[in-house]
């Protein structure tokens, strides 16, 4: 178990392949002044190399640790699922809290994505405002009240 | 986005008869209405979701929509029972959340990697029982989308 992490900037890895949904995000986060950077990879593949600093992340210095990733669930490529599986199933990587956040509320997505591994799921709101209360939300729960690893693989 | 079938309870696994009493009166002071079903350690946790031991015959066909999970118990512990239950297809999908007196970074740290969704330390007193129980109310049954019949209203 690896304990000798250096406390460095956190950030929550959005994974997210469409532009406009980060970006409304990303606003709502503000608003609700979620104190967290917020990190974008377009794709799965995108977000496994950062994880094991890999391809376009070889030679990247001080990209931020995840506290938390939120995961949109198609994308092309590596999709949400294959991505799901690859971090649950790896030891270094498998206590980073993945919160699934996707337009789909069907309960066979729900119950796969939970069966994959995610530690949460939320439907994607429709509006603005529902951004706004989802993002304090999470900022109230996994911000503040719970506690979240601070163990996790260096990157 | 409100949840139905709220007759299923939700299982809280915790050996202390104190302090699931605490949690039952502030979801009650909370006023959150949640059907909940004791068990007193992991082994008691695992006959119920099994149907095994005094639970056998039980006519039950839903799983649990949501563990509350207490670490320190005596037998099979939290840890434990994490395991079996994160190993078994047709269990692992049920969300565990810790609620320990613990707060080390190890606890946590295990917690997440045997497969919790997330970890609390139990609160000190009443008010941080009643506002843990908001939170995770306005988190987990409002925000979030539960697994099995749980679906959207």
């Amino acid at each position: 178990m690896q304990h000798n992490i250096k406390k460095q900037p956190r950030a929550i890895l959005v994974v997210e392949d469409s532009p406009e949904d980060f970006e409304v995000l990303e606003r709502a986060c503000k608003k609700a002044e979620l104190d967290m950077p917020l990190v974008r990879c377009k794709s799965g593949q995108e977000a496994l190399d950062l994880l094991y600093k890999t391809g376009e992340y070889e030679d990247i210095q001080n990209v931020p640790t995840p506290a938390m990733i939120l995961l949109d669930l198609n994308m092309p490529g590596t999709n949400g699922y294959d991505l799901l599986e690859k971090i649950k199933n790896d030891k270094d990587l498998k206590s980073l809290p993945i919160v699934v956040l996707s337009t789909s509320s069907s309960v066979e997505d729900v119950l796969c994505s939970y069966r994959s591994g995610a530690n949460s799921y939320i439907s994607k709101p429709e509006d603005m405002k529902g951004y706004v209360a989802m993002a304090e939300t999470i900022k109230n729960y996994w911000f503040s009240f719970c506690r979240l690893p601070f163990a996790l693989k260096e990157v | 986005m409100k949840q139905k079938n709220k007759n299923i309870p939700i299982l809280v696994v915790e050996d202390s008869q104190e302090d699931f009493e605490v949690l039952q009166r502030a979801f009650k002071k909370a006023g959150f209405e949640m059907d909940m079903r004791r068990c007193k350690n992991g082994k008691d946790a695992l006959d119920y979701l099994y149907k095994d031991g005094e639970y056998e015959g039980s006519s039950r066909d839903e799983h649990p929509p949501f563990i509350l999970l207490d670490l320190n118990m005596p037998g099979m512990d939290g840890h434990a029972l994490m395991e079996t239950i994160k190993d078994d297809e047709s269990f692992k999908f049920i969300p565990i959340i810790v609620l320990s007196t613990s707060a080390s970074d190890d606890d946590i740290f295990r917690s997440y990697q045997n497969g919790a969704s997330s970890y609390l330390k139990k609160p000190d007193d009443m008010s941080g029982y009643v506002k843990m129980v908001e939170i995770l109310r306005s988190y987990w049954f409002e925000c979030n989308l539960l697994p099995t019949n749980w679906g959207t209203a």
